[in-house]
Order: structure tokens, then C-alpha cells, then sequence
């Protein structure tokens, strides 16, 4: 197990070429290390039945069933098996951050960009129908939800392209998507969510009202997380390349506090909105990642 | 506040290291990009500027703590003002200048001045603690260093200034002062302290030499023993009607006084332990007249009532009186001077002077060494024998007065008596009066200058008897031009030599007296003239005690020396007033056969005896040491104010009243102060270290 979680670190995947070998080296390594059950559950070959209640459609009753045994069943699985998923990846500038300057590091939007193929190879896998949305201050990227081997094909090429833009702006973004996505499905977002808190949930509500799952992957740096500056610094925004200069070691308790404040914001506007909030930095292995995804596709 | 390591003051400088690690902190900026800036901007800035007030106030803080810590190093001392609100005190270093002049023996209700600067002394020494130091210096008109370094053996100060006595010397302050700030140099205490105990009288100042500067770290204390401006009567010295004493010749003893005391005093005269008069003193000088009847050295003194400063009330006297006195005359005008010599012409041992008549020719083979004196009144010429027995009693010591008149041939004495002191030139002759004949107006010299401080005119010092010497009429003079060495004391008008002699320096051989007229009536009238009889004793009791280097009348201080002409088989011992024996020195002369007896050890006012043995019998002699009054006995006080200038900005005044320990003590409160600015900065430094750590332990906390 250890042996395979050495595949799963993010530093590694990043000197692999192909965005689809990374993928699936990271779900493969993840479904071999887990038990039999759950992977038994996601069989399209599976059938359930249940009896006919009043008001179910008469098109859906199962007659070789009421041949033998004379009583009505309603056949659904295939409706409830085959998810519809959309990975929505911010490009933003920020997400091209990283802290670790070394060249075997990663920024937020590498890591997203793994994260988002890891997911995609596990879904298509799955039969489930993924989709990619990217943007940064408006939609970058439309590929609607397909699923099928060559779907795996085109979201990986087009998650290879995928590079740092300009300022974020989620909420108007969101609002977007949301008017874009009919049919309900479930909703991941991979973003490092630096935008106004209070509008970014309430576009989030927008997908909860319109009956889809919402996953939000909150990727960070570890940098943004512990601020290790010290003396006097000049930020440069990657968003606008506005300058700042700060004393660091003043404003680093602020700083953090502030920075534990709008995690736990967007952790608790969450929890009310029922969407599933995972906070992540780059350092963070894949695999916590997809089990999250699995628990939520269990639901 | 005063620092002792001021040197070290350099290293406030690294005061700065602090603000320079700030400063080089800020300048180093770093361009990091960052996601977004957004998020920053957000922040509270107000914390943030709160925090950045916190951080220069840890900036100061360790600033302060380097400066508190070199400020220690430098250890400050903190004057009594500041240092009472502190506590403590810091060690002390003193030196007590106890004024040990006479002027302290002034009593008053309290007891004399003196017992009063001592108990004072030992008050102040009572105050120091342990880690003190202290020295004495006893001030008259040298300084007596009794401790030549500080000790902090204070009990043993303390039983020296129980024992020590006063003095009978003058005051000087300043040498005094000088010694004490030599003395607190070497100190390493912080706190370094003069205390002058003195009736301050205004004798002790006017030597002040005003270049001379006061350290600023030195505070002196000056302490008025007594009240200003006391009165007092003192005797400021004895005259001697004659320096010359001889038996049976009366001599006037004059005790002249100085005083501000307005009463009535006695004044007694005491010679040789006997009571020989007393007189009432009403005005500046009080006199009495005694006649020694035997030859020898007298001592004496005059005593007034004592007044509160008895020690100038008494002033002792030494006098040597001569016996009979030979003196062999020549000449055919001896008779004049044989009898002013000898006025009442006695025959036998109780004449003072005895002149003995001879002749020339007598004088080929007399044995001249009987006399004293030999007197040549005009002889025209003697003979080669003569001469030569004349020279031989020359070199051997014996004096020569020579008279010049009519009768002397010039050109034999230039040129056969080479020891006269100079050679005689043209004759003025002028117009003497003719027996009643009134066609000539009388011409003459008068005797217009004289030496009044030469031991022949001793008695002519008065106004009234001084004018005696210009009656004289002098008819016939010879132009004199004086050898190298000899001097003139008395010029005629026209500034003619009237007498002349060779010179009292000579040591062996006799003095030569020239007198430029003689006795016969054609050449003067001195002979008739009351100053005569005067002036020929003097001459002879000058000469034969001229050459004898015998000062009998000392002040205190003074060397005492005598010279003594043959062997002296012991070391010779001097006992002074209080009885102690003490050893004289004995140095060889630079003449053969003379050896001179030294003492310097006149300290104390009164007689002294001195004792030596020669050629195999007990010799002794004395003198006579007093007050040097000039001054000293006037207690007047020097004005306050002079006294602060002099002494400098650190001095001031301190009263002996009942509160005089408290003061004493009050004055000591300054304080080192270092080690509680290095508890300061200790404190600091451990209020910094939670301060400058606080971020981290936030940070760890919020975490």
C-alpha cells in the first residue's frame, strides 16, 4: 500500500508526460488498495427491483418478472446508475501559484488538473458521464458529459492545454454554468476559491437549487495555508501583477487567522448548503480525494 | 550625577546595533508572487499597525537595555538629591585638613577652637562605613600629611587625631588642599570628599595662587570652627635697643604689640626665669631697660595677660653679652676715641671697653692678639714691622678701624695697607671755624646717607636719635674709591664715602673700617658731637661680633646655624622648650678650622638650648624661636565668598549645629547606581524575551 500511495504523491505525478498514464496510475493504485464491496456496487451488470407503487410509470414495469411470479416490479437502475459529473477547474491566474519553487513542485492548477483526470479515468470507468468546465473570469471550456473511451481522450488533451488566465470570478461564472447545466447531475468544482466568500456560496446555492450534488475540492498551497514569509516582502498578485509591500512577520498571525476564517466560512456555508467541502493542499495525495468522491456517489 | 568609567560611555554606540539590524532588515525586500494580494489588502490593518507599534517598542526596549547595560558598566553616581529617592550609598573616599595653626589655640566658651575642629574630625570619621577610606592632613603653613595613603583603618585616624597637638606655625590652605586632592586621586571609591576644619582666617588665603584649578570631582565641605573676626592682643615682636648687649651697659628690650582688644594689659619681663619688671601696656609698644652685669647668653621673654589666644601672648628673646672688651689705639688723636670707648674713664674690670694707648713704635712689636680691636686714629705712616704685625693680627681674625685725617699720608696707605677696603684719593678741604675769627664762614660735609639696617647704626633707628648723625661737621675728606667687595654704609654729601668697611662675609680673617675724617678738631667736630660715643661702641661691638653667624632670634621654622672655630669632640645636642633632645648636625665649612652646627626642627615657640663639647669642656649656648605673627595672630576671617571661589563650584559650607551629623551624613547619600541599572536591564531583557516571542506563540496557538 505504501509501495502505490509512492505513485499517488502529486511532486510524482508531475513527471509523467501523459496526463492519462498519471490518471490512471492514480485509480488503479486507489481501486487495487481497496475491498471488494464497494467496488462490487458500481456493476452496470447489477439489477435491482422494486414493487410497483402507485404512481410509478406503467413503461417501467418488468414483464418477465410479472410472467413469472404475478406481480409487478418496476426495473430503475439504469436511470440511477449512470451519473452525470461535471469537473468545473478554475484557471485563474492564483491557481498557477506554487510556493515550492523547485521544478518537481506543482501549483494549485497542476494539482487540480491531476485531480480532475484522476477523476475523470475513475467515472468513465465507472460508465458515468463526465464533462469539463474550466474558467477563470468567465467560462474558458464547455465539453458536456459523454461517457465512453475516446471522452477520456478529449478531456485529457483539453486538461494538457490548461493554463494559469486571468483574475477569478466565480460567482459570475457559476451563475453561467448553472443557467448551462440542465439535466442535474453532480457538480465538482477544483478551485483555490480566492474570491468574495459570501458570493462564491451563494452561486454554489444555485447549483444545490437546481438539484445537482456539489463537490468543492478547495485547493491551496501550503504556503497560503502556514504564510512561512518573513521581513519585508513585496507580493506581486499573479491575477492583476498589482504590488503590495508588507511587513511579513507582522501580518502573518492576521494573516493566518484571517485565512482560517474564510476556510471556515466556506466549511460552514457548505454544511448548510449540503455541499461537500474538502479542503486540500497540493501536498495532499490523490487518493483522499476520490474516496471522498466515492462516499458521495455511495449516497 | 558623576561617572567613574566615563570611558566606556563609547558603547552606547551599540545602542544602535539594534536599530541597525531594523533598518538593514527592512531594506532587504524580497518581490514574491502570490496568488492574490486581494486577500491581503483584506486584512486588518489596524492589528497590523498595532503590531508594528509593538515591534519598535521592543526595538526601544532592547535599546534600552544596551544603553542601561553600558550605563552600568560606567558606573554613575547619583547626588544625594536623586539618590534619596533610590537608597543606599556608594563608597566614599575623605581627607579631613584639620587647620592645626595657632590661631586654632583661640579659646572660646567651648574650649579652644582646636579641641573643637578635633571633636568635629572625629564626628565626621564616625559617619564613614565599611568599603570607606579616609587620610588626615594637619594644615598650618605647610602641610603635615599624617597618612601619606587613604586607609580604611578609620580607629587608627581616629587616635591620631586624639593626640595630635597644635602648632605654632602659620596657616597656608591651599598647599594643604593640593596634598588632599593628590591624596583622592588615587581613589578608586565614587564618592571623594574634602573636609576643611578651620577658623579661616584671612592669613590662610593670601598665598592662594589662583591658577590653579579644583577637580570637579571632588566636594569639599567647609567647616568654620569658632566665630569670625575674634579679637585679640599679641606681641609681634622684641627690639633690642642694641644687638650688642655688654656688661654693665644698659640695653632697652622692646616688646611691640598688635591688638584689636581695647583694655588694659600688664606686661611682664622675665630673664632667665626671673621676674626683672613689669609695665602697664597702653599703647603699641611697651619697653623695659635692663643692664647685664655679667658676660654670656641671656634668654628672655615678655609676657602679656594672656588674652583667648595665649600662645602670641608671650614672645622669647636670646641675647649675647659680651665681657670686657680690649682695644689697643693709635694715633695722636686717641684720646677722643678712648673716650667715647670708655666715658668714665675706669681703670678696672668693670669698664666694658678698655682701650689701651700705644705708639707707633710700640706697635712694631705689641702682641696684638690680646685685643679685639685695633684703632689707627690718623697715623700718618708706621713703620714696615708694624705693618706686618698689623697684617698678621688682620689674617688671624682681628678687626682694624682706620680714622683718615689731615695727618694721614695717602700715598703710604694705598700703598702699604692693602687691606683697607679702599684707596683714598684727592683731600677735599674745606673752611673749618678759626678760634673767634668771624671772617670765614665754616664749609663742611655732613654724614646725609647711612645704611639704617646695618648692625652700627642699630641705634640710631629713632627718628629723634637718627637725626644726631647729620650734626657732625666734617672740614677735610678724602675722595675714597671702594675696592671690589668692601661697602660703603655712610656717604657724606656729594656722595663721599664716610665709612667704609671690607665686608662681613669674611669668615677667618678681620673686618677693616675705614672712617673718612678723623677726631681732630681741624677735621671735625664729630668728637664733640653726642653721636659719637654711640658710634664708636657700635663699631667696636659690631666688629668683634661680626663674622660670628650667630643669629640668637628665630621664628618657627627658621634654620638655626652657628659656626663653631675649633674642635668639637661631641655631636652637639639641642633641647628644645618641651625638654626633648634632639641631635644638631654637624657639617664641615669650606674653610679650614670652621665647622658650622645646623637645626632645623624649630617647630615650637621658646628657648632652646644647644650642648657641645669642645676641647674637652662642655660648651652650650641658646636661642630663641617665636610665632611668625604676621598674619596669624590677626583672626580675622576671610570673606565667604572668596573662600567658594577659591576652592571651586564642589565646595560649600557646613555648620556645626545639632544637626551637623545628619548633614554629614546626608551629604554622603550619593550613590553608585550600577548595579541597579544592571538589574533593570536584566529585567528588561526578560520582558523582552516573552515580547519579541509573542507572534511565534500566537501563530503556534492559532494553529
Amino acid at each position: 500500500m505504501d509501495e502505490k500511495r509512492t505513485y499517488l504523491d502529486p511532486n510524482a505525478l508531475s513527471r509523467l508526460a501523459s496526463m492519462e498514464i498519471a490518471a490512471r496510475l492514480v485509480v488503479e493504485g486507489f481501486i487495487s488498495g481497496m475491498h471488494k464491496s464497494p467496488y462490487q456496487g458500481f456493476s452496470v451488470e447489477f439489477v435491482e427491483h422494486r414493487q410497483y407503487m402507485q404512481g410509478d410509470e406503467i413503461r417501467y414495469i418488468d414483464w418477465k418478472v410479472y410472467g413469472k411470479s404475478d406481480r409487478y416490479y418496476i426495473k430503475k437502475y439504469e436511470e440511477e446508475t449512470n451519473l452525470r459529473s461535471y469537473l468545473v477547474l478554475d484557471t485563474s491566474g492564483s491557481m498557477g501559484f506554487k510556493s515550492d519553487k523547485s521544478s518537481n513542485s506543482i501549483t494549485k492548477l497542476e494539482y487540480g488538473c491531476y485531480l480532475a483526470a484522476s477523476l475523470t479515468y475513475l467515472m468513465l470507468k465507472q460508465r458515468d458521464s463526465v464533462g469539463l468546465v474550466t474558467f477563470d473570469d468567465r467560462l474558458k471550456t464547455y465539453i458536456p458529459p459523454r461517457n465512453g473511451p475516446s471522452h477520456l481522450h478529449v478531456i485529457m488533451s483539453e486538461l494538457e492545454k490548461s493554463a494559469p488566465g486571468k483574475e477569478t470570478n466565480i460567482s459570475t461564472t457559476f451563475h453561467e454554468l448553472a443557467q448551462r447545466i440542465v439535466r442535474r447531475g453532480l457538480v465538482i468544482i477544483i478551485s483555490d476559491l480566492l474570491d468574495n466568500p459570501e458570493q462564491v456560496l451563494r452561486s454554489l446555492k444555485q447549483f444545490r437549487h437546481k438539484k445537482h450534488e456539489v463537490i468543492v475540492f478547495h485547493i491551496l498551497d501550503p504556503a497560503e495555508l502556514t504564510f512561512p514569509f518573513d521581513g519585508s516582502i513585496m507580493f506581486k498578485d499573479m491575477e492583476t501583477q498589482r504590488q503590495l509591500s508588507v511587513e511579513a512577520d507582522l501580518l502573518k498571525a492576521e494573516y493566518l487567522r484571517k485565512m482560517k476564517q474564510l476556510i471556515n466560512e466556506y466549511k460552514s456555508g457548505c454544511h448548510v448548503s449540503s455541499i461537500d467541502y474538502v479542503q486540500m493542499d497540493t501536498s495532499v495525495p490523490f487518493d483522499y480525494a476520490l474516496s471522498v468522491y466515492l462516499s458521495k456517489r455511495n449516497k | 550625577m558623576n561617572l567613574i568609567n566615563p570611558f566606556l560611555l563609547i558603547g552606547i554606540i551599540a545602542a544602535g546595533i539594534p536599530l541597525l539590524i531594523h533598518l538593514w532588515s527592512r531594506r532587504q525586500t524580497k518581490i514574491i508572487d502570490f496568488s492574490s494580494i486581494k486577500f491581503l489588502v483584506s486584512l486588518n490593518l489596524k492589528k497590523v499597525r498595532r503590531l508594528r507599534l509593538q515591534q519598535i517598542l521592543i526595538l526601544i526596549l532592547r535599546m534600552l537595555i544596551v544603553v542601561l547595560i553600558v550605563l552600568g558598566l560606567a558606573r554613575p553616581v547619583l547626588n544625594s538629591k536623586l539618590v534619596m529617592a533610590t537608597g543606599g550609598r556608594a563608597k566614599k573616599s575623605i581627607v579631613i585638613v584639620l587647620d592645626n595653626s595657632y590661631s586654632m589655640g583661640y579659646s572660646g566658651l567651648q574650649g579652644t577652637r582646636f579641641d573643637i575642629a578635633k571633636d568635629t574630625s572625629l564626628r565626621i570619621l564616625d559617619s564613614l562605613r565599611i568599603g570607606d577610606n579616609a587620610s588626615l592632613i594637619l594644615m598650618s603653613d605647610i602641610p603635615d600629611v599624617v597618612f601619606k595613603h587613604l586607609t580604611s583603618d578609620v580607629q587608627q585616624i581616629k587616635d591620631n587625631v586624639k593626640n595630635i597637638r597644635i602648632s605654632h606655625r602659620g596657616t597656608s590652605v591651599q598647599s594643604s588642599m593640593l596634598e588632599a586632592y593628590t591624596l583622592l586621586k588615587e581613589s578608586k571609591n565614587p564618592q571623594k570628599q574634602i573636609y576643611l576644619l578651620s577658623d579661616l582666617g584671612e592669613n590662610g588665603w593670601k598665598d592662594w595662587k589662583s591658577e590653579q584649578t579644583m577637580p570637579d570631582d571632588i566636594i569639599t565641605s567647609v567647616i568654620r570652627i569658632g566665630e569670625e573676626n575674634a579679637d585679640n592682643r599679641a606681641i609681634e615682636n622684641i627690639i633690642l635697643s642694641s644687638e650688642f648687649a655688654g656688661t654693665g651697659v644698659p640695653i632697652q628690650i622692646t616688646a611691640k604689640l598688635k591688638s584689636t582688644i581695647t583694655g588694659q594689659a600688664i606686661a611682664e619681663l622675665i630673664i632667665d626665669g626671673e621676674n626683672k619688671g613689669q609695665a602697664s601696656v597702653t599703647g603699641n609698644t611697651v619697653s623695659f631697660t635692663h643692664i647685664f652685669q655679667k658676660p654670656g647668653t641671656y634668654t628672655g621673654e615678655i609676657r602679656l595677660t594672656s588674652d583667648r589666644l595665649p600662645l602670641d601672648d608671650t614672645r622669647y628673646f636670646a641675647i649675647g653679652v659680651l665681657g670686657q672688651i680690649k682695644v689697643l689705639s693709635v694715633g695722636d688723636y686717641k684720646s677722643y676715641v678712648n673716650l667715647a670707648l670708655n666715658p668714665t674713664e675706669s681703670s678696672d674690670t668693670s669698664a666694658f671697653i678698655m682701650p689701651v694707648n700705644a705708639s707707633t713704635d710700640e706697635l712694631n712689636s705689641a702682641s696684638l692678639d690680646k685685643y679685639s680691636v685695633v684703632m689707627l686714629v690718623d697715623v700718618p705712616r708706621l713703620s714696615d714691622s708694624a705693618v706686618r704685625n698689623l697684617r698678621e693680627f688682620y689674617l688671624n681674625g682681628g678687626d682694624i678701624v682706620v680714622f683718615v685725617g689731615k695727618s694721614a699720608d695717602r700715598d703710604w696707605y694705598n700703598n702699604n695697607l692693602s687691606f683697607l677696603p679702599a684707596s683714598l684719593g684727592n683731600r677735599t678741604n674745606l673752611v673749618p671755624p678759626s678760634n673767634g675769627r668771624t671772617e670765614f664762614t665754616p664749609k663742611f660735609l655732613r654724614i646725609s646717607r647711612w645704611d639704617s639696617n646695618h648692625p652700627i647704626f642699630s641705634v640710631f633707628r629713632d627718628e629723634g636719635v637718627a637725626n644726631t648723625l647729620r650734626t657732625p661737621e666734617i672740614y677735610s675728606a678724602f675722595s675714597i674709591t671702594p675696592k671690589s667687595g668692601s661697602k660703603v654704609i655712610s656717604s657724606f654729601d656729594k656722595n663721599i664715602p664716610a665709612i667704609i668697611e671690607t665686608g662681613s662675609s669674611k669668615e677667618k680673617t678681620g673686618n677693616v673700617i675705614v672712617f673718612n675724617f678723623s677726631p681732630d678738631p681741624q677735621v671735625s667736630d664729630v668728637a664733640l658731637r653726642p653721636m659719637f660715643l654711640p658710634l664708636m661702641q657700635q663699631t667696636v661691638l659690631y666688629l668683634i661680633t661680626s663674622g660670628h653667624n650667630n643669629e640668637k632670634n628665630l621664628l618657627v621654622g627658621d634654620i638655626y646655624s652657628q659656626n663653631v672655630y675649633g674642635k668639637v669632640d661631641s655631636a652637639p645636642t639641642i633641647t628644645d622648650p618641651e625638654n626633648n633632645r634632639t641631635l644638631a648636625t654637624l657639617t664641615e665649612s669650606n674653610q679650614a678650622g670652621i665647622r658650622k652646627i645646623g637645626f632645623d626642627s624649630t617647630q615650637r615657640a621658646g628657648i632652646y638650648k644647644i650642648e657641645f663639647k669642645s676641647g674637652g669642656t662642655t660648651q652650650h649656648d641658646y636661642f630663641a624661636v617665636n610665632l611668625n605673627t604676621l598674619g596669624e595672630s590677626d583672626l580675622e576671617s576671610a570673606k565667604e565668598d572668596d573662600i567658594i571661589s577659591k576652592l571651586g563650584s564642589k565646595a560649600r559650607f557646613v555648620s556645626i549645629n545639632e544637626s551637623f551629623d545628619k548633614t554629614i551624613e546626608s551629604e554622603s547619600k550619593t550613590s553608585d547606581i550600577s548595579s541597579r541599572l544592571l538589574l533593570i536591564a536584566v529585567l528588561l531583557m526578560l520582558l523582552e524575551i516573552p515580547l519579541a516571542n509573542r507572534y511565534k506563540i500566537k501563530e503556534q496557538r492559532e494553529d
